[in-house]
């Protein structure tokens, strides 16, 4: 069976694409990064240090405009992409990993259409993870608590955490066996949904926990794992109309309510991509994952109270995994083609 | 002379390509995370915020001290810093090689990694 394309991109890579696109441009898209020690040396020579700074962001938000506002998608993301990295491999002391991940996911989607390419797409976030793994198993800081100390005594959020604080080495070993299995279950295909559910539950707690502005790196890296892993049950034989929306969840339970037998209020089952309402439907399913992927992350920065954090963070959360699930149930709701 | 080559046979080749570059790119960072453990720095491997550094950098030049402006300007550095150490000393070297022999500085650097004892690290024309 043929997926769903969009233009010519498979539709979970359009909606990444998208998203990390308003994303990057509401939070970081306009910081002006400065060109110092750049890691090859020629790029000291490519202007002044203003004139780079304004042509990096010049680039990027063309890039972006061409990817949102017209056919050219993956050309618009390509630019995009490669504007983000030119800004972190012109600036070692501004090296940034959350710009750098952003900046590879837009050019792997533009170099990414084909269903076989889509693993390149996921072996980011996998190589993501093992990297974070590693560096994290390697320091003696992460096993004997030293670093958790550190991080628990000058950047915990306010809020009811005093205890965290006796609590280094246990929170230190759980956030190291966290990224394992995180790693470990998105690599599997049959743990997808798990590994997806973990990676929300983690970011979710970091961005409530930790009084620094991680947000968009983590929003970032939770909206991928979204997208590209979660996988919902084959719907396909699901045709009556009777059933909507909850017969798609992937929770038994939920799918075999009595209440799913209602109305629908959405028929996947009869959904096409091609024609104009699949995509009215596609736009408005992101909606509100848009909306808060550029709301939270603002508020979610270096302020707040603990239960707006916790509640805007679980929003944000929640989000992720909406737009994931909308996506995967609709790229699986093509009776006709199967 | 060999047929010309079909619309379809061409969008092939390019979409191969483009996954060529794309699979590349990441392999390159597997690389660059399966060599993490045998170098000190943190650049391109995926180890964010892994550590917590803080540092005071003091330079001279000629015998004089070098102002503090004068070294947020040459490093761009900030005081506290998120990833490993060696990236911050990896920014000075950098920086320090890129400058004429006669412009470069003594530096001293002087870090606590994740709260621990202070330590100190130096580079320039002393050396």
């Amino acid at each position: 069976m043929s997926r769903p394309e969009h233009r010519g991109v498979p539709v979970e890579t359009h909606a990444l694409g998208v998203l990390l696109l308003v994303l990057v441009t509401a939070r970081t898209g306009w910081d002006p990064v400065e060109r110092a020690v750049p890691f090859i040396g020629l790029f000291d020579h490519i202007g002044t240090a203003h004139q780079w700074a304004l042509g990096t962001s010049v680039v990027f938000f063309s890039g972006a405009a061409l990817a949102l506002f017209s056919r050219f998608f993956r050309f618009g993301c390509g630019l995009a992409g490669v504007a983000l990295i030119a800004k972190v491999i012109a600036s070692m002391p501004g090296f940034s990993n959350g710009r750098l991940f952003d900046g590879l996911m837009l050019l792997l989607i533009a170099l990414c259409v084909t269903e076989r390419s889509r693993a390149i797409l996921r072996a980011q976030v996998l190589v993501l993870y093992a990297g974070a793994s590693l560096s994290k198993a390697l320091d003696p800081d992460w096993w004997n608590g030293r670093f958790m100390t550190a991080i628990l005594e000058h950047h915990l959020a306010p809020g009811p955490f005093d205890l965290a604080s006796r609590f280094a080495v246990p929170a230190g070993l759980l956030s190291m066996a966290t990224e394992s299995l995180i790693l470990v279950a998105l690599a599997t295909p049959a743990l997808r949904n798990y590994g997806v559910a973990l990676t929300t539950v983690f970011h979710t707690a970091i961005l409530i926990t930790l009084n620094e502005d991680f947000a968009s790196f983590y929003c970032a890296v939770a909206l991928s794992s979204a997208l590209l892993f979660l996988r919902l049950p084959d719907v396909r034989g699901v045709s009556t109309p009777s059933r909507g929306l909850c017969a798609n969840s992937v929770f038994p339970a939920i799918r075999e309510a009595p209440w799913t037998r209602g109305p629908a209020s959405v028929d996947f089952a009869r959904g096409r991509l091609e024609g104009a309402g699949a995509r009215l439907f596609l736009t408005l399913s992101h909606l509100p994952s848009l909306a808060l992927v550029v709301a939270i992350p603002a508020l979610c920065g270096q302020h707040g109270l603990f239960w707006t954090r916790t509640a805007l963070a679980s929003l944000a959360a929640a989000a992720a995994l909406g737009s994931g699930a909308m996506v995967a149930c609709a790229t699986r709701a093509r009776p006709g083609k199967a | 002379m060999a047929p010309p080559r079909s619309t379809d046979e061409g969008s092939v080749s390019s979409e191969r390509l483009c996954e060529g570059l794309a699979l590349a790119l990441v392999l390159a960072q597997a690389v660059a995370v399966a060599r993490m453990p045998f170098v000190a720095e943190r650049f391109f491997c995926w180890a964010p915020h892994d550590s917590r550094a803080d540092f005071v950098v003091t330079a001279r030049h000629r015998g004089e001290a070098v102002s503090p402006d004068a070294i947020r300007i040459r490093y761009r550095l900030p005081a506290q810093e998120w990833h490993s150490i060696t990236n911050v000393q990896s920014v000075i070297a950098t920086a320090e090689s890129r400058m004429a022999a006669a412009d470069r500085w003594e530096v001293r650097l002087a870090y606590r990694v994740n709260l621990g004892p202070e330590q100190i690290w130096k580079h320039g024309p002393s050396e």
